[in-house]
């Protein structure tokens, strides 16, 4: 059957003829496969091409779901928990001391290595909001009205003190990079539930601050089939290009071009053992599909007005409250995890007037999405995270901050989340997390158990071990479910 | 070259990722690029293919792919051609578009029928997975 057979050289490939074997004809019965596997059918049954709505692999899910996507706003750069979500009266006393040397010692330090550590005092009021009387910035007025809605949880921590791995750890669960990101995970597992759009969309949108880069590893699927990696949308001009036919080529002849291709290409996937091949197959019929779902999707013209007054935007302009309206309809469409990422937040210097700036640019589109989808029933079964790959210190960098992983910020909405609440505390000063500590391990599993996934069962044996999102660790945080 | 993984050059690359997109797949099949590249091989195929169907899908396999082809890949190239060759003739006009794809002048002297639906299948074959990608 294989020209290339070597079942020990790669995870992925063993699996793939399991999967082949064992997933591949769900809808013919296991016998057909059989058959054709046994009588060495260069004319590969069209049952045995995956089937664009994939099936999930925690299929039947492990727990009663509470949620069916996820759209998770990462807020780029490291937002400050300090001006944001977490008010310390004690740091305001202390603003321009010193730091105190019992919080630092022997800690990790980003840029501030070897300089006079100061404490800087939030550079905002907080106020309390709502019928739970959160505590929020107000630099975040839009949110801040949404204050039941909220689970903020004070007491984060990650292990990555710099930005790509940061991110790398957000997504995949250790700083390793080629992991699979959290977005293929949950695709992975949960499986599609629209047969023309990818199951993970990305977009990104800058402003407010230094933009520092997020690569397209972090929406990678690592050792997964690579049918499950991330889709980047590009936020400004045609969302993704060429999605019109070429000149004198009409949907009949593509869809001829098409069908060939596959033909080929299956019976291709016959002979050269590389799972690669049956993706391939997957992405020309999704791209087909495509070129008439995107149109569709960024044809804004049906949205009422109001709307967008709501969102703040017209659409299409880059922004990310446009993208927090795409999100929406994507969600509407059913994608299963949507993540914005809005590189502004990263305020070395000058966070006063930085946090204040990028806060501007992303709180009217969160706002407005969190009352859209409440709107539209969809926010009970739609978690949305708004997080940043890690906090910002309270010790002063002349007048901004760097970076900080001891204790951070992150705020859960919907999705089975219990709103109005705060979970967790760091130290009077805003350093370390103390109270409920929330690593984002935690984050994970939390996430996987909402969307109705054991985190400890969905795994893949790569290199000898059965990998995970949280590798050996995580637990579902109860006390934020409702 | 973005849909290609090509860094953003804001930082150093050790490693690129590997990826397998739509975004890629509606480039090739669809960028101007690839439709003229598309274009020229069909000239190609029809001016030095020989005088059949048959050869002329041998030579385009052999061109693009180093091999000759199989029958069965054959019969599925050969009833690609004769379906589009037939929508084509009943369109000309369409047929006529296509070989405006990019800046090379259409191919002179030749039916604009049977070169529109030979690039549809040279458009296919500079697709294959075989094709784009090296073992």
């Amino acid at each position: 059957m294989a020209r290339r057979m070597d079942i020990s050289r790669d995870a992925s490939v063993r699996r793939q003829i399991n999967r082949r074997a064992f997933l591949g004809p769900t809808a013919a019965g296991i016998g057909t496969a059989a058959l054709a596997t046994l009588l060495h059918n260069r004319r590969v049954p069209a049952t045995l091409i995956p089937p664009l709505l994939a099936r999930g692999v925690a299929d039947p899910l492990h727990f009663a779901p509470r949620a069916k996507r996820v759209i998770f706003l990462c807020m780029a750069g490291g937002m400050s928990h300090l001006e944001t979500f977490d008010y310390k009266s004690k740091l305001a006393e202390m603003d321009g001391k010193q730091m105190p040397e019992s919080y630092t010692k022997g800690q990790p330090i980003a840029q501030l290595q070897g300089d006079k550590l100061v404490c800087l005092g939030p550079q905002h009021p907080f106020q309390k909001f709502g019928q739970s009387g959160q505590e929020i910035s107000t630099i975040f007025p839009h949110l801040a009205e949404l204050a039941d809605d909220l689970c903020i949880v004070r007491s984060t921590v990650t292990q990555q003190i710099n930005h790509d791995p940061a991110h790398t750890f957000m997504n995949t669960g250790t700083q390793i990079s080629g992991r699979p990101s959290m977005g293929s995970w949950i695709w992975y597992g949960l499986g599609n539930a629209v047969d023309n759009l990818p199951g993970f969309v990305v977009m990104t949108s800058v402003g407010g601050g230094p933009s520092q880069p997020i690569a397209a590893r972090e929406w990678h699927s690592g050792f997964l089939p690579s049918r499950y990696q991330g889709v980047e949308f590009r936020s400004q001009g045609d969302p993704v290009l060429y999605l019109g036919n070429p000149k004198g080529v009409d949907r009949e002849r593509q869809r001829e071009v098409v069908d060939a291709l596959r033909q080929l290409n299956t019976s291709h996937d016959r002979a050269i053992d590389d799972p690669e091949i049956a993706t391939r197959i997957v992405q020309y019929e999704l791209a087909f599909k495509m070129q008439m779902s995107v149109p569709a999707l960024m044809n804004l013209a049906d949205e009422p007005q109001h709307i967008f007054e709501l969102y703040g935007t017209k659409g299409g302009d880059g922004s990310f409250a446009s993208n927090c309206l795409l999100a929406r309809r994507l969600a509407e469409r059913g994608v299963r995890f949507i993540q914005l990422y809005h590189r502004g937040w990263d305020h070395h210097g000058q966070v006063k007037a930085g946090s204040a700036r990028t806060a501007k640019l992303v709180d009217q589109g969160t706002a407005a999405l969190i009352r859209d989808l409440k709107q539209r029933g969809m926010l009970d079964e739609t978690l949305i995270v708004f997080a940043g790959e890690f906090g910002r210190t309270p010790m002063a960098q002349e007048d901004g901050r760097d970076h900080h992983i001891k204790g951070f910020s992150v705020v859960l909405v919907g999705g089975g989340i219990r709103g109005g609440m705060h979970y967790g505390a760091t130290d009077d000063l805003g350093y370390h997390a103390v109270d409920n500590v929330f690593h984002v391990h935690d984050l994970h599993a939390t996430m996987l158990y909402l969307l109705g996934i054991d985190h400890q069962q969905l795994t893949v044996r790569f290199q000898g071990r059965d990998l995970r999102l949280t590798d050996v660790h995580g637990k579902v945080v109860t006390e934020i479910i409702v | 070259m973005q849909a290609f993984d090509a860094p953003s050059r804001e930082e150093s690359t050790v490693q690129r990722p590997r990826s397998n997109t739509p975004l890629q797949a509606l480039v090739l099949l669809n960028d101007p690029s690839y439709v003229e590249a598309a274009r020229a091989l069909a000239g190609r195929i029809i001016n030095e293919g020989g005088g059949s169907i048959s050869e002329q899908l041998e030579f385009a396999y052999r061109e693009v792919l180093s091999r000759p082809i199989e029958s069965s890949e054959r019969e599925i190239l050969a009833t690609l051609y004769e379906k589009q060759l037939a929508a084509y003739e009943e369109n000309a006009q369409a047929a006529i578009k296509t070989q405006t794809v990019g800046q090379s002048q259409p191919l002179a002297g030749v039916d604009v029928a049977e070169l529109a639906a030979w690039t549809s299948v040279a458009r296919t074959i500079l697709n294959l997975n075989e094709t784009i990608t090296r073992y």
